[in-house]
């Protein structure tokens, strides 16, 4: 259980950071269960909230033994309970894999490039990913803040080029049609903190102030949601209850000079981030793999891992059912709280028993 | 056996190019195999869809060569009964796809948008290479013959089309009549989309964009005439350049408005909305050699204003019911409640409505013998 | 099975002649002039650049051994054979004392070394001593006259500055050490030697200045040295895969290379460590980071606004010499509505006129340059301006007007090459990345060029060389050193803290 210091603690921050906006480019309101974007912006101050409560029993667990991760936890403190929770982790973080990939895909089919090979690109994706993975998590992270660094500048770019088309008219009243909206959209972006169960492997490579980088990765995070919701809204009002992905839709309107469409170039850049995330949940996945069958072993299982994510990936964009029951914002939200939350609390539960 | 190993893993390596190469070109057509529309123009006639796109001409072997071999841009016409056909139609007459990604205009006759546009905006829309910034306008005559232009027989570029429409533009978006902003309008049912009328001139052989286009629900109702338009211009949002006249003493006086803001306010007196609308206008005076400032003028003018304002207010709102200037939005902003309470007679309300109007201008009189002091207001 | 015995075979005779070799290397001289003569005429097997002159000296047989071209005549002559041929002793000396006395009281060379063994006789012979041997004595002696020609100090061509010296390297390694020491006046400033190759036999020199050098880097360094095994060491650049990480299989090199002494000087003084080559004009820098490779010295030397400008273009070129045929490719291919309207036609007439798809015309045309630039290379020089009217002429224009090739895409790939010539040390991984590119972004499109891209990140960003990220200090980042990344400040700011390679975050 011995770590080195590998990464730094900005590092694990652009990693989270990352992490969250490659998941946020993919919100949509259908999933959300909600028609009004504007709302969100009091769901993201809640999520805010209910996101440090998840980051808590982590935390804690980190102080305790700050050369463990997750996966160590669960072996050392259960035993068949220990490989049960072993198992929903490395579900969880394939889990999280399909999911963004998927509907990756399926933004990518349906909005933005049909003509492209969608096996391809999935396949190129998660290759890419586990080449990355296997150079371990020193050259992720080292990517991630390179990679960070041109999606904000990227991001920068479409504020800037939507700040004036933003109409103060297009901002309804909040709550205009109740509560419904706000706690939908609060459950949907809760459900979206797979970041809170990501740090619960990597804590442990980090050196430096762990608690200042998950708080500050937290508000960022949510902080930047709700300055790209007011931009959007904005900026495009009514036009967003025709559009699917409205992250996407503020892209394609968000031209430079002569360059009318620069939604393509906007969404190459995303797809690097794309490739940092899948990479860093089959590292997850990896590290759990590992504790679960050791060294040898989990390198069959990542590429079981591998091959499952890729044909999830393809298939479920595919089959309307399981899609439905894949994207349900409840499934979503209770398994990501299974993960961020109860199972590192219940872990501490038994620490704390076992000591005393 | 070593050797074996490395020429197993290169015999891998290649069929995995093999298959990158094979899965990876599919379906993707070039350049060369796709028309690159620059206008598109829909015409319905009673049962049937009449599509034109204005395309590149890139069987001239370049631009250059273009001027002698033949045209750079073409009109492609097809007849369908429904739009998706006629595009396929025109696909086939060719031999090449459509690319929409650099479409600038779409024309949609006016015959054809009394009958409802959504179903045509939608089509294109729909499709993901369209740009959402596409200027939608409709033709007093028909859109094929916009693009063809009948009393000559050149061929009329899109981008020409564009520019004479960007008196909207001039207008700091006054009127946005691209996709993305009718699309907006259409969605919201208290809202009425507007899109500019193109006026064919058969005389001049030219297009003229003076006028916007009524729409209720997505049908065209009605055409606004000039004076309408201008005061449309005023209230909605910030208008720039727009040249107007009065007659003061039996002369006529010319002036631009260089600069104008509206601001509108909204208040309940009894449960009925009063608008509060008020205009500050910076105006350039023409042919104002001989005339000293006063407040006379000053007064004529803004009485003009106030009165175009309220013009397009009786024939937008009060003729014909349609919320162009977004007053609904302003009700649901001040008073939510009164908004949804109200939310299925909303149209009633608004006609029966108080607009307080009132414009303030300050003048510059432009001519050779005015003394600095008045040229600076 | 007989294949298999005849490798055996071959291994074991092989490994037989390797011990026989080593034993003869061992071996120590005899007491027999003419037997020694014989061993170095059987070793040499007779060469005709072996010189054997055979003197008395003091009475006694004695023969001078050297070797053709590589020693000073005049030298010789004048400090060797007059004064040892005229040597004179009253006393009655043994045959060692004799060589002692000629050491001590009549050579007047200093770089005197005694010999004992055929090992170091051969090398001190082939690096240009002259070899005194006595008849009955056990002991030689090397007297430094070495002498050979070599090109003299010039600008290199392969670096050449505005500004700074106009001295480079040569081939001749005792040159280029005095090239670094008349920079360094440090005696902190240290020169050890090894040799390299185990036929070759190759003087290798680190240099480096203690207590600035890390001593961590420095071992390793000498550990990776100690396992090249080498037959031959012709240039310096074949040491290049042996300090690298093991495993290492990236596209960028993490050891610089230099043919300038003030650039090896400046990354010596950063607690970099200089290796120099006997017989290359090139100096191998280790450990070497990424940003290294936009960093000249004309940087130093320019007023700070105009060097961060000229950093700044470099980076763009990278990425333009790396990218732009496949964006272009990618672009043109799945993403036409990215080209501004105008554009968009002039690049539709192109496609449209020429035979060949897109990805496959721009391909052609890279490899059609990558043709003349070879041939470039190779010719003599008034033939490469013949070179140049064919591409540029024949090839470029005749070829456009043929609507063979698309003139835009003759354009991104002239753009391209000239980018990349902007760092030429970067060209040959820029060469074969640039081919990759097209070829992902003609099947994967813009997708396909920034997951590639973002590949090569990781595997830039995962790179490590001697404990040293390759990419410090941007990743991991450290604000304060991007002065000399982001920026070129000026030497005010710069000399307030110099930053040792050993201290970059990792």
């Amino acid at each position: 259980m011995e770590r080195k210091d590998m990464i730094t603690a900005p590092q694990q921050f652009s990693m989270l950071f990352l992490v969250n906006i490659i998941i946020g480019i993919t919100y949509n309101l259908p999933m959300a269960q909600s028609s009004n974007m504007w709302d969100h912006v009091i769901s993201a101050g809640i999520a805010l909230l209910i996101n440090v409560g998840y980051l808590l029993p982590v935390y804690k667990l980190y102080k305790i033994n700050p050369t463990m991760n997750i996966a160590d936890n669960c072996a050392v403190n259960f035993k068949k309970l220990g490989t049960l929770f072993l198992i929903i982790y490395g579900i969880y973080y394939l889990f999280a894999c399909c999911y963004t990939l998927s509907l990756f895909n399926i933004f990518v089919r349906d909005v933005v490039n049909p003509d492209i090979s969608l096996f391809m690109l999935t396949l190129c994706v998660i290759l890419a990913a586990s080449y990355a993975t296997c150079k371990g998590i020193e050259g992720i992270a080292r990517a991630c803040t390179i990679i960070l660094f041109i999606i904000c500048v990227s991001i920068a770019f479409i504020v800037f080029t939507l700040i004036p088309q933003i109409d103060v008219m297009n901002f309804p009243p909040l709550m205009f049609e109740g509560l419904r909206d706000t706690l939908n959209g609060t459950v949907y972006l809760a459900s979206l903190s797979f970041y809170i169960p990501l740090s619960a492997t990597i804590t442990p490579f980090v050196k430096g102030n762990i608690k200042k980088t998950l708080i500050a990765s937290t508000v960022s995070i949510y902080a930047l949601f709700i300055l790209v919701i007011a931009v959007v809204t904005g900026a495009l009002g009514d036009y967003l209850k025709t559009q699917n992905f409205p992250i996407y839709t503020a892209t394609s309107v968000a031209g430079i000079g002569v360059f009318k469409r620069m939604d393509a170039i906007y969404l190459g850049i995303f797809t690097s981030g794309l490739f940092i995330t899948v990479s860093l949940f089959l590292f997850a996945f990896f590290s759990v793999m590992k504790r679960l069958f050791g060294e040898g072993k989990s390198k069959i299982i990542i590429f079981l891992g591998d091959v499952l994510v890729l044909v999830l990936s393809l298939v479920l964009p595919v089959f309307k059912e399981v899609l439905y029951f894949f994207y349900d914002i409840k499934f979503v939200f209770i398994f990501t709280m299974a993960t961020a939350f109860v199972i590192p609390l219940v872990i501490l539960i038994k620490h704390k028993m076992q000591i005393k | 056996m070593r050797e074996t190993t490395i020429t197993k893993k290169i015999v891998i390596l290649l069929e995995l190019l093999l298959v990158c190469f094979l899965c990876g070109c599919n379906q993707v057509a070039g350049l060369d195999e796709q028309l690159i529309v620059y206008g598109i123009g829909v015409d319905k006639t009673e049962d049937a869809y009449e599509l034109t796109v204005q395309v590149l001409n890139t069987q001239t072997t370049s631009e250059a060569n273009s001027q002698e071999d033949g045209k750079a841009i073409i009109n492609i016409s097809a007849t369908a009964p429904t739009l998706i056909e006629a595009v396929n139609k025109i696909e086939n007459q060719t031999g090449k796809k459509i690319l929409y990604s650099h479409a600038i205009v779409l024309i949609v006759g006016q015959e054809t948008a009394k009958s409802g546009i959504k179903e045509i905006i939608r089509f294109f829309s729909t499709n993901h290479k369209l740009r959402p910034t596409v200027e939608v306008l409709i033709s007093s005559i028909t859109a094929k013959d916009v693009f063809s232009n009948e009393g000559n027989g050149d061929i009329v570029n899109a981008e020409d089309i564009v520019s004479i429409s960007q008196i909207g533009k001039e207008n700091d978006d006054g009127i946005n009549s691209n996709i993305r902003y009718i699309l907006s309008d259409l969605e919201n049912p208290q809202k009425a989309a507007k899109v500019w009328l193109l006026e064919y001139n058969k005389d001049e052989g030219k297009v003229a964009c003076p006028k916007v286009a009524l729409f209720k629900s997505d049908k065209l109702t009605d055409v606004l005439n000039e004076e309408s338009t201008k005061g449309m211009l005023l209230i909605y949002k910030k208008a720039k350049n727009i040249v107007d006249s009065v007659n003061v003493n039996d002369a006529q006086l010319s002036y631009e408005l260089s600069k104008a803001k509206s601001k509108i306010d909204v208040s309940f007196d009894s449960k009925k909305p009063v608008f509060n609308i008020s205009l500050c206008a910076d105006l350039e005076l023409y042919n104002a050699d001989n005339l000293a400032a006063n407040s006379g003028i000053k007064l004529v003018i803004e009485k003009r204003l106030a009165e175009l304002m309220q013009k397009a207010i009786d024939w937008g709102i009060k003729k014909n019911g349609c919320d162009i200037f977004n007053f609904c939005r302003y009700i649901m902003n001040a008073n939510p409640s009164f908004f949804k309470e109200n939310l299925a007679n909303m149209e009633e309300i608004l006609k029966s409505a108080d607009y307080e109007i009132n414009a303030q201008a300050k003048i510059r009189y432009m001519g050779a013998n005015q003394k600095i002091s008045s040229l600076v207001y | 099975m007989r294949d298999f015995l005849n490798k055996l075979m071959y291994k074991y005779k092989s490994a037989q002649s390797k011990i026989q070799d080593e034993k003869e290397k061992k071996q120590v001289l005899s007491n027999s002039l003419e037997k020694n003569l014989g061993y170095f005429k059987k070793s040499f097997d007779e060469s005709a650049d072996l010189t054997i002159k055979p003197v008395k000296i003091l009475n006694t047989n004695a023969a001078i051994v050297t070797m053709e071209g590589m020693i000073n005549k005049e030298t010789f002559a004048t400090s060797v054979m007059n004064p040892i041929v005229y040597a004179f002793s009253e006393e009655k000396l043994s045959s060692e004392e004799k060589l002692e006395y000629i050491k001590s009281n009549i050579l007047t060379i200093s770089e005197q070394i005694d010999v004992l063994t055929f090992e170091d006789a051969f090398k001190l012979v082939m690096s240009g001593f002259a070899l005194l041997l006595f008849d009955e004595c056990k002991k030689a002696l090397a007297i430094g006259v070495q002498g050979f020609n070599f090109r003299s100090i010039a600008e290199p061509e392969t670096e050449v500055m505005q500004k700074g010296s106009k001295e480079g390297f040569v081939e001749a390694i005792r040159i280029n050490l005095t090239l670094i020491r008349r920079r360094i006046k440090n005696p902190k400033l240290k020169f050890e030697f090894s040799s390299v190759g185990e036929s070759s036999k190759t003087d290798i020199c680190l240099c480096y200045i203690n207590g600035t050098v890390s001593k961590k880097i420095l071992a390793e360094l000498k550990r990776r040295l100690a396992k090249i095994d080498l037959k031959n060491v012709l240039a310096a650049e074949y040491l290049m895969p042996y300090l690298e990480e093991e495993g290492d299989l990236s596209f960028f090199s993490g050891v610089g290379y230099s043919e300038r002494p003030d650039t090896v000087c400046g990354k010596i003084s950063e607690g970099r460590i200089a290796i120099l080559v006997d017989g290359t004009p090139t100096a191998l820098i280790v450990p070497y980071l990424f940003v290294e490779y936009f960093q000249t010295i004309d940087d130093y030397a320019e007023r700070p606004y105009f060097a961060t400008l000229t950093r700044w273009l470099k980076y763009l070129s990278f990425l333009i010499s790396t990218l732009l045929p496949g964006l272009y490719v990618a672009l043109a291919v799945f993403n036409p509505e990215v080209f501004p309207d105008r554009l968009i036609s002039k690049i539709a007439y192109a496609i449209a006129g020429t035979p060949f798809p897109l990805m496959l015309e721009t391909l052609i045309i890279h490899f059609i340059y990558e043709i003349m630039r070879e041939a470039g290379l190779r010719l003599p020089r008034p033939l490469g301006h013949a070179v140049s009217i064919v591409g540029g002429l024949v090839i470029g224009e005749t070829a456009v007007n043929a609507g063979l090739i698309g003139a835009p895409t003759l354009m991104v790939v002239a753009l391209t090459a000239i980018s990349s010539y902007v760092i030429p040390n970067l060209y040959e991984p820029t060469a074969i990345l640039r081919l990759v590119f097209i070829l992902i972004g003609g099947i994967l499109g813009i997708w396909g060029v920034m997951l590639l891209f973002s590949v090569l990140i990781v595997n830039i960003c995962a790179k490590s060389n001697f404990g040293i990220p390759f990419v410090a200090p941007i990743a991991p980042f450290n604000f304060y050193s991007m002065r000399d990344v982001v920026m070129r400040a000026g030497w005010k700011t710069l000399s307030k803290k110099t930053e040792d390679v050993q201290n970059m975050p990792h």
